[in-house]
This record gives structure tokens, C-alpha cells and sequence, in this order.
């Protein structure tokens, strides 16, 4: 059978027939999908989260890989028992309001994702109230707030402010988001970059 | 006082005691400094060095949308001056259901002839914003387009090459006229390197710039980048291919002594005074201070054209914008 370190490479390398066709050949071969996800896909990921961190990938390559790992999700989230599904934890994620710059907050999304999270993203300009409607539908760990502008990292403060009551941990960043900024505002974690974002969400978790 | 020469000393690496400015505004703060001054024409009497005119129309659709002139339609309904696409046109990596526009030669010719007329004493830019990268991504989906690098580099290759078309077309009527450089706009950065990578950047977009810049060079015209966020990896290619002046120049980015060490005597910075972190919060003596540090550092031995690293967003206090205008104004 194909190795979960060859699944995991065809996931570095962005390969998604390759890790489409690892994930079927694994299941026939009676390979559980919990393991198929976490010691393959999963694992995949991880490597390029370091990767992209280190400059050694940059955003197209960590794309590829999304899309190659979520092939390989497909293939095998439908053979999940309910039980299995119980992801690793539920993680909301927006660019909060006024600002419509998402390509930092869809890297970030598709990390946790390839970290095993349920990620649920609400898009780009979204306000307080909305991220709030969205904490007491979908009872998320964690929210992570992106911003890419002076002008609209001000609604992080808002929606921190708004979500204050919820059992919720917030999370944020983007270009001019620093740590400094972050503790201003009363979040709980920063990040600077989306390898990271997965590492704070883990500590988040586990506080 | 000469603005033109005084500009074209400091690309030559000449020091002067004036150092070259230039206001860059955006939309609403240019309409809150009319009001304040209480004079739509402030702008021509600041003082600015710089003339520009930039080769794009808008046809205005109602609901704040607006069409631009590849057909592509920008939803404004947010903070900033361009907003963001509503309609990528190209959904498949392909060109088949496209049509290039032809250049707007009417407008070309009389930005043109503003420039040239209006500005005798002001060092004068056309600009093809989006010149490249970002048109591709205009029409294609950022995210889609960076995968394409990697998955549909052939498409990627013929849709880069159609856009340098345009371009050199553009410049073609451009260049008829007594202008002094091409401005060319497109972001690559992040607030931490780049966007593609530099391995990518260099594949695809380097030797079609390199053709850019070359056309403008052969007719004796200066070269001037944009490009926002962290690029300064591909600084020496960027050298190598004959640029001369480089925009935004964001400071909480590079390391703006070493940057000026290392690559001041081939280039010129042109920005320098952040709109990210240092206009919108800092009091207005802090303003004065920093513009002073700046122009002292990166204006010795010339190589510097003062100004904020964008155009001044709307979170920019008036005071500050004042400040900074009345230390490049006094020197
Ligand atoms: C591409 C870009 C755009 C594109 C956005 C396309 C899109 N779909 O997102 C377009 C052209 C539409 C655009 C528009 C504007 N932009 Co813009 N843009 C950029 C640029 C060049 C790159 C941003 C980017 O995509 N980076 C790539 C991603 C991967 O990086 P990232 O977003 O930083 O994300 C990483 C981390 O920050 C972090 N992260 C991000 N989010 C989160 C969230 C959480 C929870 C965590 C933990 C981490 C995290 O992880 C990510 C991955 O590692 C930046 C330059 C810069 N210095 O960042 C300017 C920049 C952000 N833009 C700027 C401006 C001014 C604008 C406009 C106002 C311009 C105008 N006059 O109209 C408009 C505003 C529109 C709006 N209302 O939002 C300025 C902001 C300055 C300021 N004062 O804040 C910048 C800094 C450029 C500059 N020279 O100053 N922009």
C-alpha cells in the first residue's frame, strides 16, 4: 500500500489526484480515515505550515496543498462516523468590518483546517453583531478576527467587546496587527503568520 | 525654484539642500483637505515635485459600482479608493471567452498633454497602475491566479504576455510626448516578503517588466516601480533591469539604513513616510520628527523623494497631513 508518507508528500507537493488516488488505494487496503486524515493529510499540512513560515513555500504553493488535502478530505469525510466527526474543535474566522482584504484570512482558515479543525469563515467585512450571531450558532473554541488596515483594526476592539460575554477565546492579526496591539485590545492570542495561527489556536485550546 | 531639475538631481544621485516631495492623497482625504483649505485647486499649490496622471477611466454603474477599463467590475462600497472585484472574468484558466481591450488613445493623449502642458516645472509620470500582477489577479481571483502559477503555467505565461501588450501599446501613445518617466503600479510584498515568492516573481513577471522598462529606457525615459509590502528580495533584479525609482518604501517593513547602504546608489526611494504606522496615530510634532529623520537619512547624497507610503488613507488626521507638509515644504 502507499505509505502515509507518500499521501503526505503528495500533499506538499500540491498533487491532488495523487493524494485523491493514496486516500481511495489506503481505504480499500482497510486503512482507517481517522489515520488516512491525521497521519497523512494532516501531516502533510504540517510540514508546509513550517515551510511557509520559514519562506521556504510561499502563498501559491500553501494553496495547492489546501486544495490537494481537501481532495484527499473528500474522499474520505463521508466514512466518518458521527463520533469521528467530533473535529478537533470549531474555530469561526472573519475580516472584520470595513475591510475586505482575505487572502491572509483564507491562508489562515486552510491551516487550521489542515490542522484538523472545523473552521467555519464568514468572509470578509463583517461586523460585530455578525460574528457574535455567528459564536452563538456555530459554539465555536475560538474566533480569529483579520485586519489589514489602520482604519478598520479599530472593529477589533468592537467585536472583542462585543463577544466578551460568549465562552469564546479571540484570536487576531494581519499586516498591521502586532502583539502589542493585540493585548490593547484584550484578545487572546496573536499571530503573526498562518503556521502560527495554528500553534496559538492549539495553546488556545489547551488553556 | 526649479522642481523639475531638482528631481532629476536626486535620481542622478546629486544632493541638494531642497529635497523632492510629493503629497499622495486618496479619494476622501484629497475631498477633506478642499474643505479645509477651503480651495479645489490646493493640490496644484502645495508645492508637490511630482506631476501624474494615471492611464485609468471608471464608468460609474450606480450602487456604487464601477467599471473599469478591462471590463472588470469594483464594488466601492467600502473605505478606500478602488475597492474590491465582483465579477472575475476569467473562471477558467483560459482566454477564450475574453477580449483584450484595445488602449483608450482619447484618454492616453489627453492625460498626456496635461502633463506636459500643465506641469512645465514638475517632473511629470504617466502611471499604468496594475500593470501586471494585479491586472492578471483583477480578471482571474488572486487565489486562482496564484495556483495557476503552479498548475496552468502556460495560461498564466499567455495572459501576463497580453497584459505587457497593452502596456507597451499604451506607452506607445505616451511616449509621443515630452514626459519624463512611466510609473509602473503593482503589488507584490507583504508585510513579510512576497506575495509569489521571489522564485515565481522571478519566472513570470521579471522578464516581462524587464521588456517594460526596457522600452521606456530605450526612449531615454526614467522608470519608476510600485509595489506596497516587503519586496526587497528581488531589489537587485529590480537594479539590474535599469529601475530608477522605487514607491512606498514602507519603513516598519525595511530596514531603511541598511536598505539605503546597500541599494541608495542605484535607486531612488520615493515614499518612506508610513501611512501604516506612523501617520494615522503619531501627534504631529512625532510627524515632523520622523520626516526629518527621514529625509536626513535617505536624502544624503541624494536618491530620495519624500512622501507618505501610500496614498493618505482616511484615518490620517488633518494636523498630521499638515506637518508633514509644513517640514517638506520649509527646508
Ligand atoms: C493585496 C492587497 C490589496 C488587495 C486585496 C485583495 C484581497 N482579496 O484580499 C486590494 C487591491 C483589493 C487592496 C485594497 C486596498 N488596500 Co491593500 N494591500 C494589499 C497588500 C499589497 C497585500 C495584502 C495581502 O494579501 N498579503 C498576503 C497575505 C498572505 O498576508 P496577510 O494578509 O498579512 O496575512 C498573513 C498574516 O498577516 C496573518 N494573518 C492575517 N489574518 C489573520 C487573522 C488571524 C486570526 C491570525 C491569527 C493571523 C492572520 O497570517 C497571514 C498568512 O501568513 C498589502 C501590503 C501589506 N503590507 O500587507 C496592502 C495594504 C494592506 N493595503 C492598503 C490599502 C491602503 C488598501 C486600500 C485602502 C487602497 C485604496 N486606496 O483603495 C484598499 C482597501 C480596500 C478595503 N476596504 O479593504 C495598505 C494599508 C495601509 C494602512 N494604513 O493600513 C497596505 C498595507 C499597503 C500600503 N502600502 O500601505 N489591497
Amino acid at each position: 500500500m502507499s505509505t502515509f508518507q507518500e499521501m503526505a508528500e503528495a500533499v506538499i507537493s500540491g498533487n491532488a489526484k495523487k493524494v485523491k488516488e493514496y486516500a481511495k488505494q489506503a481505504l480499500a487496503e482497510g486503512v482507517s480515515p481517522q489515520a488516512i486524515i491525521n497521519d497523512g493529510l494532516i501531516a502533510g499540512m504540517n510540514v508546509v505550515g513550517v515551510r511557509f513560515k520559514n519562506n521556504e513555500v510561499y502563498v501559491p504553493e500553501v494553496l495547492i496543498s489546501a486544495r490537494a488535502m481537501h481532495a484527499g478530505m473528500d474522499v474520505v469525510k463521508p466514512l466518518l462516523s458521527e463520533a469521528e466527526v467530533q473535529d478537533k474543535g470549531t474555530i469561526v474566522v472573519g475580516t472584520v468590518k470595513g475591510d475586505l482584504h482575505d487572502i491572509g484570512k483564507n491562508l489562515v482558515r486552510m491551516m487550521l483546517e489542515g490542522a484538523g479543525y472545523k473552521v467555519i469563515d464568514l468572509g470578509v467585512d463583517i461586523a460585530p453583531d455578525k460574528f457574535a450571531q455567528a459564536v452563538e450558532e456555530h459554539r465555536p473554541q475560538i474566533v480569529g478576527l483579520s485586519a489589514l488596515l489602520t482604519t478598520t483594526m479599530v472593529q477589533m476592539k468592537n467585536t472583542i467587546e462585543r463577544l466578551k460575554d460568549y465562552p469564546v477565546k479571540v484570536m487576531v492579526g494581519g499586516a498591521p496587527v502586532t502583539q502589542k496591539f493585540a493585548d490593547e485590545v484584550g484578545a487572546d492570542a496573536y499571530a503573526s503568520d498562518a503556521a502560527t495561527a495554528v500553534e496559538k489556536a492549539e495553546q488556545l485550546m489547551a488553556s | 525654484m526649479d522642481r523639475h531639475q531638482l528631481v532629476i538631481d536626486t535620481l542622478n544621485k546629486k544632493e541638494r539642500d531642497v529635497i523632492p516631495f510629493h503629497l499622495d492623497l486618496s479619494n476622501s482625504v484629497r475631498q477633506r483637505l478642499i474643505d479645509y483649505f477651503g480651495d479645489p485647486q490646493f493640490e496644484d499649490k502645495v508645492g508637490n515635485s511630482l506631476a501624474q496622471e494615471r492611464n485609468e477611466s471608471f464608468v460609474d454603474l450606480g450602487n456604487y459600482r464601477e467599471r473599469d477599463m478591462f471590463g472588470v467590475v469594483w464594488n466601492k462600497e467600502q473605505e478606500g479608493d478602488f475597492g474590491v472585484v465582483d465579477n472575475y472574468l476569467l473562471t477558467e484558466p483560459s482566454l477564450n471567452n475574453y477580449t483584450f481591450p484595445k488602449p483608450d488613445e482619447a484618454l492616453i493623449r489627453q492625460k498626456c498633454e496635461r502633463l506636459v502642458h500643465s506641469h512645465k516645472d514638475q517632473f511629470t509620470m504617466y502611471i499604468i497602475g496594475f500593470s501586471l500582477f494585479e491586472r492578471a489577479w483583477t480578471l482571474r481571483g488572486m487565489t486562482d491566479l496564484l495556483m495557476d502559477f503552479l498548475l496552468n503555467p502556460a495560461f498564466v505565461e499567455e495572459l501576463l504576455d497580453r497584459i505587457v501588450e497593452y502596456n507597451l501599446a499604451v506607452m506607445d501613445i505616451a511616449m509621443q510626448y515630452d514626459i519624463d518617466c512611466i510609473f509602473f503600479g503593482d503589488d507584490w510584498g507583504q508585510q513579510k516578503g512576497m506575495i509569489m515568492g521571489p522564485g515565481l516573481w522571478r519566472q513570470f513577471l521579471k522578464p516581462r517588466l524587464a521588456k517594460m522598462f526596457a522600452k521606456a529606457k530605450a526612449k531615454g525615459l526614467y522608470v519608476a516601480q510600485h509595489s506596497c509590502g516587503d519586496v526587497h528580495e528581488v531589489f537587485p533584479d529590480l537594479i539590474e533591469m535599469g529601475l530608477d525609482i522605487y514607491n512606498t518604501f514602507q519603513p516598519e517593513i525595511y530596514d531603511v539604513e541598511q536598505m539605503k547602504r546597500e541599494f541608495g546608489r542605484d535607486i531612488t526611494f520615493y515614499g518612506g513616510i508610513s501611512t501604516q504606522q506612523l501617520l494615522p496615530k503619531a501627534s504631529p510634532e512625532e510627524v515632523k520628527a520622523e520626516t526629518r529623520r527621514l529625509m536626513t537619512l535617505l536624502g544624503k547624497g541624494g536618491g530620495y523623494i519624500v512622501a507618505p507610503t501610500h496614498a493618505i488613507p482616511n484615518d490620517v488626521p488633518t494636523e498630521n497631513i499638515l506637518a508633514f507638509l509644513e517640514v517638506v515644504q520649509h527646508q
